[in-house]
């Protein structure tokens, strides 16, 4: 399988050095190796099994229903707990890069 | 008082009932706890965050709630560590990154929440492969953590801090994280007891997401008993989880005297073959054999194969990684580059700088398993796999109670074995991480020593929310190495 390393990272918003390109490239490449086993394993059984039934239908199936939150208002972070952590701030607020050009 | 100053190599609950008896008071055990960590830490690097000051504070506190004859949870008193990926509030967590070396937790995970409730003393913020990936220590911004046995040798990953701490008697107890096997394999290498509860069992609110399918917090210990008691104050149905089950975990059952005459033991001759070292195979069946001895009936079983579920997880692990980690971005908390001109360089200098290389390489596999570029079936193919794999462990538990592996195919390596090579590394998971992708409960357990004098690890797996008969077939197997 082909891929361009440096496209993905540049996707993933990841700034790779040309050595860690040379580096990540072959050891990703052994990894999707190793995953391309599962190419070999017969997925028919199972699929017959789920005549008709979507790819996501399928995933869905069988999943235990999640219990959410009952919808009522309860307190939250205060902005001073929720900038503390910010890198850059200023009268409770977060400050980043120009970002309309 | 006592006169005892090894407090802090004895278990929590020894350490509850001299606490109970007025043999010891909370101040000292603590105290005994920060003297080795004190003398040993710059060896064993098992601390990220050590809180000393709130944790006597603390022990001072429970003190007082004896003396006042207080009803008290049997954890109260007890010195815990913490994985740090696990919040604690006004505390850092860091997940051994750079990018988040400066965070600090504003509110508390709901097992931290619980852990309170039950006084407990926290002793400190544990070291960790980064964002928990890795499976030796060895991937950490903090430096690598040793394994307290052997300082030549790695303790296991990704949970190695929390085992290593508890080895080496810096801590009593401590809350792991696992996602394909990092509680587990870093229990065998330092000789411990670790569980990998049922997935819902415990609640993942403030545990930082790594794959969050496939994500587990759970209990490190020195023996059975104490897993227990800590399991039992951290499971339970959490509203902050949506995935958190509200199942009746039994929590008062009592785990001895269980007979195990007619359980069903399922074994796989593929944990037992290649890729598994001979004393490894050779020690888990004699602890299997010694449950046939007992009435225990032995069954094979049609296990998957570590190989073909090692590929489901590097397919399902990377996917859900790199989106989980998209948030680190240098805007809202963490770490920020400080050079950049514009928003775009702004995040791929911060993500440049602030992730370790195998971070790196599993959110670009992962952006890869997700994007046009690939193959689009390939993460079908692994979600399809994980069905497989659940519905085929169904199958394996109608026909046995419960089911024994190795926990890893070796003991501890040394140092720089592994971390040139991805795949290699990987399989350490080999025996564990089928277990993760079919959300059952599996406790790892010491079962002997290799060569090299390190420990040796068996697992038991059990269905679905089946904790408490895990620890009472555990709780025979201790007995019986304690008795060898």
């Amino acid at each position: 399988m082909e891929f361009d390393v440096k496209k993905i990272a540049k996707s993933a918003r990841l700034k790779i050095t040309k050595e860690e390109e040379i580096i990540l490239k072959n050891s990703i490449l052994d990894i999707i190796n190793m995953i391309e086993r599962l190419n070999q394993i017969d997925l028919v059984d199972f699929g017959s099994a789920n005549n008709n039934k979507s790819f996501e239908d399928i995933l869905l199936q069988d999943l235990p229903s999640m219990k959410y939150r009952d919808d009522i208002a309860t307190k939250s972070m205060s902005n001073k707990e929720l900038i503390s952590n910010a890198p850059k701030s200023l009268a409770g607020c977060i400050i980043v890069p120009k970002i309309v050009e | 008082m006592s006169l005892n100053n090894n407090l802090n190599n004895l278990t929590a609950t020894k350490l509850s009932k001299m606490l109970r008896n007025k043999e010891c008071s909370a101040v000292e055990i603590s105290k005994d706890v920060f003297k080795t960590i004190n003398n040993i830490e710059k060896d064993i690097n098992a601390y990220i965050t050590i809180t000393e000051e709130d944790a006597l504070k603390k022990a001072r506190e429970v003190d007082e709630k004896i003396s006042k004859g207080e009803a008290l949870s049997p954890l109260a008193g007890i010195p815990i560590g913490i994985k740090d990926n696990i919040c604690l509030k006004g505390v850092k967590t860091t997940c051994g990154s750079k990018i988040l070396s400066n965070f600090v937790s504003p509110y508390d995970a709901t097992v931290v929440e619980r852990l309170k409730n039950n006084d407990v003393v926290f002793t400190g913020k544990l070291n960790l492969d980064e964002f928990a990936m890795g499976s030796s220590g060895e991937y950490s911004y903090f430096g690598k953590t040793k394994n307290p046995i052997n300082l030549e040798y790695v303790p296991g990953g990704s949970s190695s801090g929390p085992v290593a701490a508890v080895a080496a008697g810096e801590a009593i107890m401590s809350l792991g994280s696992d996602t394909g096997g990092s509680i587990r394999v870093p229990a065998a290498f330092c000789g411990l007891v670790g569980l990998k509860p049922t997935y819902g069992a415990v609640s993942r609110y403030g545990l930082v997401a790594l794959a969050s399918s496939l994500d587990h917090i759970g209990p490190i210990a020195k023996t059975v008993d104490d897993t227990a008691m800590l399991y039992r104050a951290i499971c339970g149905f959490d509203q902050k989880d949506a995935t958190s089950s509200s199942i009746d975990h039994k929590i008062n059952e009592d785990i001895n005297n269980f007979n195990i005459k007619g359980l069903r033991i399922g074994v796989s001759q593929k944990y037992f073959g290649n890729g598994v070292d001979k004393e490894v195979v050779d020690n888990v069946k004699k602890s299997i054999k010694m449950f046939e001895d007992q009435g225990a009936i032995i069954k094979e079983v049609e296990l998957p194969s570590g190989e073909d579920a090692l590929a489901a997880y590097h397919i399902m692990l990377p996917a859900e990684a790199s989106s989980n980690l998209a948030r680190f971005d240098g805007v809202k908390y963490g770490f920020r580059a400080k050079e950049y001109n514009n928003l775009e360089e702004m995040y791929e200098n911060t993500r440049g700088e602030g992730f370790g290389q195998e971070v790196k390489r599993r959110i670009i596999l992962g952006t890869f398993i997700l994007s046009a570029q690939s193959d689009s079936s390939i993460y079908a193919k692994g979600r399809f796999f994980q069905k497989k794999i659940i519905s085929q462990m169904k199958k394996v538990f109608e026909q046995c109670d419960i089911v024994i592996t190795p926990s890893a195919p070796s003991t501890a390596f040394k140092f720089d074995n592994m971390t040139n090579d991805p795949v290699k590394m990987y399989m350490n998971d080999m025996c564990t991480v089928f277990v993760n992708i079919a959300g059952l409960p599996a406790i790892s357990l010491p079962c002997g020593t290799g060569q090299n004098g390190l420990p040796i690890g068996l697992q038991i797996i059990g269905p679905h929310f089946s904790e408490n008969l895990i620890f009472k077939v555990s709780k025979l197997h201790e007995n019986f190495i304690l008795n060898i």
